[in-house]
Parts: structure tokens; C-alpha cells; sequence
């Protein structure tokens, strides 16, 4: 083990001759690195597949691909807040995802937006609980998660016997095309990641959220206290959980248990993918949405160019750990004190 | 200062242990017959076994979310390798791509000094397609399920070959981490990594290796389980990564690392053992089972803060008793 491997930050600050260099460096470091290099690589990708892949560049793959990324993308664009506050992941996510699509179909007869506000209402209400228990409690974010899954799958399932409930409705609000073409999940999609996007650049909660995940105690000397921040990144990220759910059984105008059991981890994956730092503080909620969409768009590729689900799991993984590895070393020396 | 309260957790962990172990002979009739102990003993000692191997990871400070990949995974590679190749074949590779899963949890978590629970949501998610890329999708059957029989006939009553394989691991694996020095470096890594890399102990190594512990120690019980029922399926095994976390937690070990012993996670195992145990003998759903773990989980979670600070402050003044008396003999 070398000593710069010792001490990293003893290393970046050796020699007063680099004083000059050192600013320039580091302001234009996160620009070039992590999330802009991901949307880089986004799109990069996209133009390569339109020109090489046959069958990629046509109105309905384009199509079938955003409607494929666009709730993985809500779910995920909803767990960016928790990463970015410094807390990590939501493993309840899947559970909140299943959980709403079942209140969503079981109180359709009330109507669609009645059915669609109340499971908005259960996603939030998961949210409070969970925000208040790692905001003001203090407990660990993974576990205090994995318990509250634990707890709603539990609730549910003993609730519907484990049985598919399908919904005495009419769903048909949500699966119409805007302008004739765009689906309304693609619309809601990008305005959810929109309007998360400018709610964490522009307003003071999601400065707020940015600065505690970067440094908790600097911020709380600030006399920026942590746990609201906490409770409404929480929060958020329930609501559009039981959005992506609401939407997930207005397709089908039904919900069960097992529906959307994999958008936990895809909303992980969308996450890392997109280069927001797990350490918290870094990257914003578009680049989860951007996440979403790589994975997708790799996803679609891999489809198109004959790879089963199976084969895409194993790219999904080296994918995730590239990334982590990336957005891990690029901010390493920012974040060395904190290891 | 040591803190004590996470060493006196051991034992409430343990008492609660008991206790759940007394209330369910008491209400349940027939509870101690050796059929019901013997099915006891056969799933606390899978739980016990993965549940340590998590444990170890924890008190290093890191996380493991693979082992819920990995389980399924050393299940299916045993199944489809023994097959063609023989049992003691298809073990071996099982445990040798779970023994790589680790080194490549251990060494990027180290390397690069990003959240062990990053990489491993990567690797849980790799692994994961590997088992349906190794099954092609299908759950896989091995005709020779008499090795399987074995497995699970009784010795002695209450054991099996394939408890008994779990209980003497995870017992080697409690003797590595209190009586060595590498169990000592793995407290200090989860207590100050930065200090214990100053202090020139190995914490690449002792990083690598406890991962590569929980990925084994979680082949060695998806490998047996995959035998015992000659089949397995692919998927990710994320109810059992649950019961694993909570055995952990309940068994005393912090997520901040540094804290706790394994004596207390074997403990937090057999009181979820016995709690499925005895529920699942009066008829209670599964996921009533899942709901209670739930709820344990979080109770502990919410206790463990305030329990702490009033043990620690007790603990204080106490020490400034002690300080005081001494101030004034001498």
C-alpha cells in the first residue's frame, strides 16, 4: 500500500505550487464528471442505436420504450430525493409500488382520480412514517425500510387473502394519448421529473435537502435542521411510488402483490446509473430520470439485438457497478473525510 | 470508552430468545416433540449461518445485500452442476463463484471507498441474472435426491447432516471473529476504518475477506437447502435477506459498525425461528410471520437510540462517582 493510498487527502493537498491549479480543477471536475458524462453517454447511445440497430428508430419502439422507462423513471425520480438528502435507498419502494396499485383497483368504482388520490394519500402517509422514523428517530434508513416493507406487504397480504383485486372501473382516463401520439404516463413522467428537478435547484426545501446530504453537521450549524428535509424527501418519494403504482394498475385495472416487485431495485438502479452519489448531496432528480432511461434504452438495445431478460440482468449488474465505481471515484477526494 | 450497552443487547437478545422459546412450550401443546424441534433446529440453523455471515460484514460497517442473490444462485449452480459432475463438484463451484461474488463486493467497496450497499445492490441484481441465465429460466430438478434424503434425516433426534453443517460453521465462524486477530481487525475497521488503516492493520484484506465470508456462508446454506429439495429456482431471495437483518440487529450488531457479537445474532436467530416456529404451528399465514418480523425489526430500531444514550449517560455518571471517590482517597 502506497502512502498516497493511505492518505488521500494528504496527497491532493501536497505542494503549494498547485495552489493556482486547484480551483479550476475542482469547479470544473463535477461538470465533466458523473451525471453529465451518463447524459452524454445517453445520448450518445441513443444515436447509435438509431443508426445500427434495425427496428430501434421507429415511432413505436420509441414509443414502447418510454412507456416502458416512464415508471420505473416516477419511482425512481422519487428515490433520488433520498439519496440525495443522504439517506440512501428506500427498500419499501416495491412494497409502497404494490400496495397502492391495489388500493388504486380496489377503489376504482370510486372513480378514477378518487381512486388515484387516495392511493397518492397512502404513498405519503408511508412516506410520514418512514420520514419521521429516520428523520426525527434517527434510525437507520436501510432498516427502518426494510421493516416498513416487511410491514405493509404483511398488512397487505392478510388484507387481500394474496389475491389479485380487480378493480369495477373504468381506468381508461390515464391510458389516453396526449396530442394523439405521447401516452399520458410520458407526460407525467417528464413533468414528475421536471418539476422535481426545478423543486431541487430552485427552491429553498431542495437547496435544503442538497446541503444536508452533502454535510450533515455543517449544515445543522448552519442551523439547518435535518429532519424536515428529511421527512419531505421521504415523503416525495412515497407519493410518486404510489403514483408509478397507481398508474402500473390503471393499465390493467387490476393489483396484486407481486405487481411492480421489480421497480425497487430498478428505481436503485436508475439512481446509481444516472451518477447521483450515494454518499448523498450530489446529482439532482433528472438524473435519475436519465438513469431510468439508459437503463431502458440498454434494455430496448439488448432486446432488439436478440439478448433475453435474463442476459440483461447480468449487463443491469456490471451496469450498477461500473457506475457505482465511477460516481464513487470521482468524488472520492470531496468525500474522503466522510470515509 | 467500550460502550456496554451494545454488549448488554447480547443478552437481552438472548432473554428474549428464551423467553419467546418458554412462552411457546408453554402455550403450545406438543411443541417439544421432536418432530417440531427437529424442524426448529433445521431452520435456525440455515438462518443462524446466513444471518452470521451478514453479521460479520455489519460489524466490519459495510452491508450486504447480494447474499439474496447469492443464496439462490450457490442453490442453483449446485443443483445444475452436481447433476452432470457429482454432488461434491457442483458444492465446490457453488461456493467458489460465491467466494468471486464476494472478493468483488470486498475489493471495489475498499477500493474505491463507495457504500457496500451500492455495490452490492449491483451484485445482487448481477448474481440474479446469473441464476436465470444458469437455468435458462427454469426451475431445475435433480433426479438424485437421495443425497437430499441424507441431508435431512435425523441424527440424534433434533439434527441433521445439514444442520449440523451449519451449526459447526457458524460455531468456527463465532471462534474466528472472538479469539483472532482478525476478528479484532474487522471491530476496528467498523469503528474507524481510517484509524485502523493508521494504525497498519490490513483493512483491504480484512475488507475482502468478510465479504467473502457472508457470500460463502450464504452459498453454503442456498447449496444445502438446493439439495435437500433437489430443485432450485432462480429469483432473488429478498424475505429471507429480511429475516437474516433482523437476526442481526436483534442480535446487537449496529449498522455503524464496530458493534456487536455474533453470540447475540445466533441468539436473534433462534427467537425469529422460534417465533415462525410457533406461529406458523398455530396456523398463521406467512405473511403474519413477515408482519411480525416487521415489527420487531422496527421496534428494535426505535429502542435502540434512547436505550443507548440512557445506558451510556448512567454509565457516565457512574464513572465520575468512581472518578470523584478516587479524587478524594488519594
Amino acid at each position: 500500500m502506497t502512502s498516497s493510498q493511505l492518505n488521500p487527502a494528504k496527497a491532493a493537498s501536497v505542494g503549494p505550487a498547485k495552489v493556482d491549479s486547484r480551483p479550476r480543477v475542482r469547479v470544473s471536475m463535477p461538470n465533466l464528471t458523473g451525471p453529465a458524462v451518463i447524459v452524454a453517454f445517453t445520448v450518445l447511445l441513443f444515436v447509435l442505436a438509431s443508426l445500427f440497430v434495425s427496428g430501434f428508430a421507429t415511432a413505436n419502439n420509441l414509443r414502447a420504450l418510454f412507456l416502458s422507462v416512464s415508471l420505473v423513471g416516477i419511482a425512481a425520480v422519487g428515490m433520488s430525493m433520498i439519496t440525495i438528502v443522504g439517506r440512501m435507498f428506500s427498500l419499501s419502494l416495491s412494497a409502497v409500488v404494490a400496495t397502492s396499485a391495489i388500493i388504486f383497483a380496489g377503489t376504482l368504482h370510486l372513480g378514477p382520480w378518487t381512486a388515484m388520490g387516495l392511493s397518492l394519500v397512502f404513498g405519503a402517509l408511508t412516506g410520514v412514517v418512514q420520514g419521521v422514523l429516520v428523520g426525527v428517530a434517527k434510525t437507520n434508513p436501510i432498516v427502518t425500510t426494510i421493516a416498513a416493507a416487511a410491514i405493509i406487504l404483511g398488512v397487505a397480504q392478510l388484507v387481500t387473502g394474496g389475491l389479485n383485486v380487480i378493480g369495477q372501473g373504468d381506468s381508461s382516463v390515464f391510458a389516453s394519448m396526449i396530442f394523439g401520439a405521447i401516452p399520458l404516463e410520458v407526460v407525467i413522467f417528464v413533468a414528475v421529473a421536471g418539476l422535481s428537478a426545478v423543486l431541487h435547484r430552485y427552491t429553498t426545501i431542495g437547496r435544503g435537502i442538497t446541503l444536508i446530504g452533502l454535510n450533515e453537521r455543517a449544515s445543522a450549524v448552519a442551523g439547518l435542521r435535518a429532519w424536515p428535509r428529511v421527512l419531505s424527501a421521504f415523503v416525495i418519494s412515497g407519493t410518486l411510488a404510489a403514483l408509478a403504482g397507481a398508474l402500473l394498475a390503471s393499465e390493467s385495472g387490476q393489483g396484486n402483490l407481486t405487481l411492480g416487485a421489480s421497480y425497487g431495485f430498478d428505481a436503485i438502479i436508475a439512481v446509481v446509473v444516472g451518477g447521483i452519489s450515494v454518499k448523498g448531496g450530489r446529482g439532482n432528480p433528472m438524473n435519475a430520470a436519465v438513469g431510468a432511461l439508459l437503463v431502458g434504452l440498454l434494455a430496448n438495445m439488448l432486446v432488439l439485438m436478440g439478448l433475453s431478460y435474463e442476459d440483461q440482468l447480468i449487463f443491469q449488474g456490471i451496469l450498477v457497478l461500473i457506475a457505482v465505481v465511477v460516481t464513487g471515484a470521482t468524488t472520492k477526494s470531496a468525500a474522503a473525510g466522510k470515509r | 470508552m467500550v460502550n456496554t450497552y451494545w454488549n448488554v443487547r447480547t443478552w437481552i437478545a438472548l432473554g428474549a430468545a428464551l423467553l419467546a422459546l418458554i412462552v411457546a412450550i408453554a402455550v403450545t401443546p406438543g411443541y417439544t416433540n421432536p418432530g417440531n424441534i427437529f424442524a426448529l433446529v433445521q431452520s435456525f440453523s440455515t438462518l443462524a449461518l446466513v444471518a452470521g455471515g451478514l453479521a460479520v460484514v455489519m460489524i466490519a460497517g459495510e452491508f450486504d445485500l447480494s447474499i439474496a442473490g447469492v443464496m439462490p444462485l450457490a442453490g442453483l449452480i449446485t443443483v445444475k452442476v452436481g447433476q452432470s459432475a457429482g454432488i461434491a463438484v457442483g458444492i465446490i463451484v457453488a461456493l467458489i463463484v460465491a467466494a468471486s461474488v464476494g472478493v468483488l463486493n470486498g475489493y471495489l467497496t475498499w477500493r474505491f471507498a463507495v457504500p457496500s450497499l451500492a455495490v452490492t445492490v449491483g451484485t445482487l441484481v448481477m448474481t440474479t441474472g446469473l441464476g436465470y441465465w444458469v437455468t435458462g429460466g427454469d426451475v431445475v430438478t435433480m433426479p438424485n435426491y437421495q443425497f437430499g434424503l441424507w441431508l435431512d434425516s435425523p441424527v440424534g433426534g433434533i439434527f441433521s447432516p445439514r444442520s449440523l453443517v451449519a451449526l459447526v460453521l457458524i460455531a468456527a465462524v463465532m471462534l474466528v471473529m472472538s479469539r483472532t486477530w482478525f476478528g479484532m481487525t474487522v471491530r476496528a475497521v467498523g469503528s474507524d476504518i481510517n484509524r485502523a488503516r493508521f494504525s497498519g492493520l490490513p483493512t483491504g484484506r480484512a475488507m475482502v475477506t468478510v465479504f467473502i465470508m457472508s457470500a460463502v456462508l450464504a452459498g453454503v446454506a442456498g447449496s444445502l437447502q438446493a439439495l435437500s429439495l433437489a430443485a432450485g429456482q432462480p429469483g432473488s431471495n429478498l424475505n429471507f435477506l429480511l429475516q437474516t437483518v433482523t437476526a442481526a440487529i436483534i442480535g446487537g450488531v449496529a449498522l455503524s459498525g464496530g458493534k456487536g457479537r455474533l453470540s447475540g445474532v445466533v441468539a436473534g436467530a433462534l427467537l425469529l425461528a422460534v417465533l415462525g416456529n410457533a406461529m406458523s404451528y398455530h396456523g398463521a399465514p406467512t405473511a403474519a410471520v413477515q408482519l411480525v418480523s416487521g415489527v420487531i425489526l422496527l421496534a428494535i430500531l426505535l429502542l435502540d437510540v434512547p436505550l443507548d444514550r440512557l445506558v451510556g449517560r448512567a454509565l457516565e455518571q457512574v464513572s465520575t462517582k468512581i472518578e470523584k471517590v478516587h479524587h478524594a482517597t488519594t
